[in-house]
């Protein structure tokens, strides 16, 4: 059963990612230069859908607050039978349900897929064993590029660290962010170098990305990349 | 890769990503995190079916179709005092050749008022039996003054094709509670001021524009027919006390000493609400020992209202039928209404009704409390009848005349809703 799941949902996938992947071999042939490129590739195709995820969940955001802050009155100022019928009537006039939630986040389901089947498809990528990047020797294993400590992982935290005092304003936040960063350094910590150099990429792109969205939409606060593109911005 | 290897790191993979989650929340938290608004839709929505359980097994238990329930009009009276409302409308109904159904919530014995023949008159339980009941009914328009159609227990009936809603009182949205009128197909309002609300109130909430009809307060007709002149000229105007009752009320906050200060300059006539009896003894038993007062606790206050010069209230009901009725002046301490959770949470600023209406229902702040006998004497010197009537009419739609005029309009869409029906 879990075969034929992983046959038909995984696999065209995993075909995908090879192609994406293997594409630049004819022009480059350092693994881990393709690496970097396949971060890239698969963020900028990736872009249209999470922008138009972006712009569905702004919208759905927007309805949210609406509703929390009509709720929030309703349950200022009644109790009991009222408070749940007026909360009914709220939703109503929104066209709104909590299990709406659930049936919304079809592009939170998207993000899980790329994050597991990515992470699927680079564990099992033998065409980086034993490659060399700059000063990695061997991608397949953890960098220990200082004097056996990793850098890479180091890196990805400085970038998660930058995401987190670029996105969060509130200090207690950043404060909470900059912790849990620290927790996926500690997890990622012994991971091989060609995960870490593609989740470092990722993170990179994001903050870039993010970046110049922000200056060319001068006064929005609003990161333009989906929500999970930003959990991967932290990891 | 074996599969182990792979579970093993998805393992991983998915405590990353909830962790990530996590961060989401503090990353953004306008955005806030998608998978904890997914575990808040899911629970929020379980409670939400617990809660409503109990209500929905009531509906579903008198979800019974009687016999009884099918008319053509149905016109629902919740409480007895609504009946002045209707009881015009039904008349000149019957006048038009239609014979309504009139469904009380309560029993009707020999003391009301005989209906006019041809109307059939149902009882039926209060509360939300009743309301799961007229909730099943068959009509082709169904008539209330009970608001808020559609949010509470009074659910539309499927086999109701018109629900329209008529005014008791001259009032305005924002001391209605939340979605008041939203859900009704038209309104059959009495004033201007409650037509530009609903308007709106549509606008902000995004809804339909249902049809509203410039109809008027049918009740005012009856109580036209209780008003008259005051008696032979007494030494001193009389003062009719008439305020609410519960915690904000005037006896509550200043106590019923000011009575007897009031006494030294006008015949004062007391009216303690009814609902003091029961709710506030002590403080009835106060205000029916006052000396130098006379005390009026007869069933309507037609008769103290009709030998009174002016009214001293605090409340808006008695009020507006006391000006508009008797076309004489009101003094109201001006204790500010708190629209808390009301209709005029969303429309904002304060009563236009009672801007309108300073002139001849005078605000007196609270803290002028001590100086009232002289406001009352400013008032009673500078009334003007005529500028009263002025403002009512531009005030009260169909003045005098609303039965008729309800009667009509509901002619007109009961007349739709059968031309539709023969169209299908």
């Amino acid at each position: 059963m879990l075969d034929a799941l992983e046959h038909v949902f995984v696999d065209p996938l995993m075909l995908i990612y090879a192609f994406i992947y293997h594409f630049p071999e004819r022009w480059i042939l350092d693994a881990g230069v393709q690496l970097i490129l396949f971060s890239v590739m698969l963020n900028l195709l990736l872009m249209p859908l999470y922008r138009q995820m972006e712009q569905r969940s702004a919208a759905t955001r927007e309805i949210r607050q609406r509703v929390a802050s009509e709720v929030a009155r309703m349950k200022r100022h009644f109790r009991g039978r009222e408070r749940y019928f007026y909360i009914r009537a709220v939703y109503r006039n929104y066209k709104y349900h909590p299990i709406s939630e659930l049936l919304g986040s079809a592009d939170l389901l998207v993000q899980i897929v790329v994050f597991f089947t990515v992470f699927h498809y680079l564990s099992g990528l033998d065409a980086v064993a034993g490659q060399s990047f700059g000063p990695i020797a061997d991608l397949s294993r953890p960098d220990g590029l200082l004097g056996g400590v990793h850098l890479l992982p180091l890196l990805m935290t400085a970038i998660n660290a930058a995401s987190t005092y670029y996105y969060v304003d509130d200090p207690s936040k950043r404060w909470q962010a900059w912790a849990l960063a620290a927790v996926f350094l500690v997890l990622l910590y012994g991971s091989p170098a060609a995960l870490v150099l593609y989740w470092t990429t990722n993170n990179l792109f994001s903050l870039i990305r993010n970046i110049l969205a922000r200056r060319m939409r001068s006064g929005s606060s609003t990161p333009q990349f989906p929500t999970f593109a930003r959990f991967t911005a932290q990891r | 890769m074996t599969r182990s290897t792979w579970t093993c790191r998805a393992a991983v993979g998915l405590g990353l990503l909830l962790h990530a989650a996590t961060a989401a929340a503090y990353i953004d938290p306008g955005t806030g995190s998608a998978l904890f608004y997914v575990v808040s839709g899911i629970v929020v929505s379980i409670y939400f079916g617990v809660r409503g359980l109990y209500y929905r097994v009531v509906e579903a238990i008198f979800r019974v179709r009687y016999k009884d329930q099918r008319c053509e009009l149905a016109i629902h009276c919740e409480d007895p005092r609504y009946e002045i409302t209707f009881l015009p409308v039904l008349k000149a109904l019957v006048e038009r050749g239609i014979e309504p159904t009139f469904f009380t919530m309560y029993e009707r014995d020999a003391s009301y008022e005989p209906l006019p023949a041809k109307v059939t008159h149902r009882s039926i339980a209060p509360g939300m039996v009743g309301y799961a009941y007229l909730n099943n009914i068959e009509a082709d328009l169904l008539v209330t003054t009970t608001p808020q159609l559609d949010v509470m227990t009074f659910r539309r009936s499927a086999r109701v094709k018109h629900y329209a809603i008529l005014q008791h009182a001259l009032g305005e949205s924002r001391y209605v509670r939340p979605y008041a009128y939203d859900y009704y197909d038209s309104v059959l309002c009495c004033g201007e001021i409650i037509k530009a609300n609903i308007r709106r109130i549509e606008a902000i909430r995004g809804l339909p524009q249902k049809a509203l009809y410039e109809t008027g307060i049918p009740h005012y007709e009856e109580l036209l027919k209780s008003r008259r002149e005051i008696g032979a000229a007494s030494s001193k105007p009389v003062v009719l006390v008439a305020p609410s009752w519960g915690p904000f009320s005037m006896f509550e906050s200043f106590g019923v000493d000011f009575l007897a200060s009031l006494a030294r300059d006008y015949q004062v006539i007391v009216r303690p609400h009814p609902q003091m009896k029961v709710s506030q003894p002590e403080l009835y038993a106060r205000v029916l020992a006052s000396s130098g007062v006379t005390v009026d606790t007869q069933r309507t206050p037609a008769d103290a209202m009709s030998r009174a010069h002016v009214l001293l209230s605090d409340i808006s009901g008695i009020t507006h039928e006391f000006a508009f009725i008797y076309e004489r002046p009101v003094v109201i301490i001006d204790q500010k209404r708190i629209a808390g959770g009301l209709e005029g949470d969303l429309l904002g600023g304060d009563s236009e009704l009672k801007e309108r209406c300073r002139e001849f229902i005078v605000p007196v702040p609270p803290e002028e409390m001590p100086n009232i006998a002289t406001h009352i004497g400013r008032t009673l010197a500078s009334h003007s009848a005529a500028r009263l009537t002025e403002v009512r009419s531009q005030l009260i739609y169909n003045f005098g005349r609303a039965g008729e005029v309800a009667a009509g309009q509901l002619a007109d869409i009961l007349a739709r809703q059968r031309s539709t029906a023969g169209a299908v």
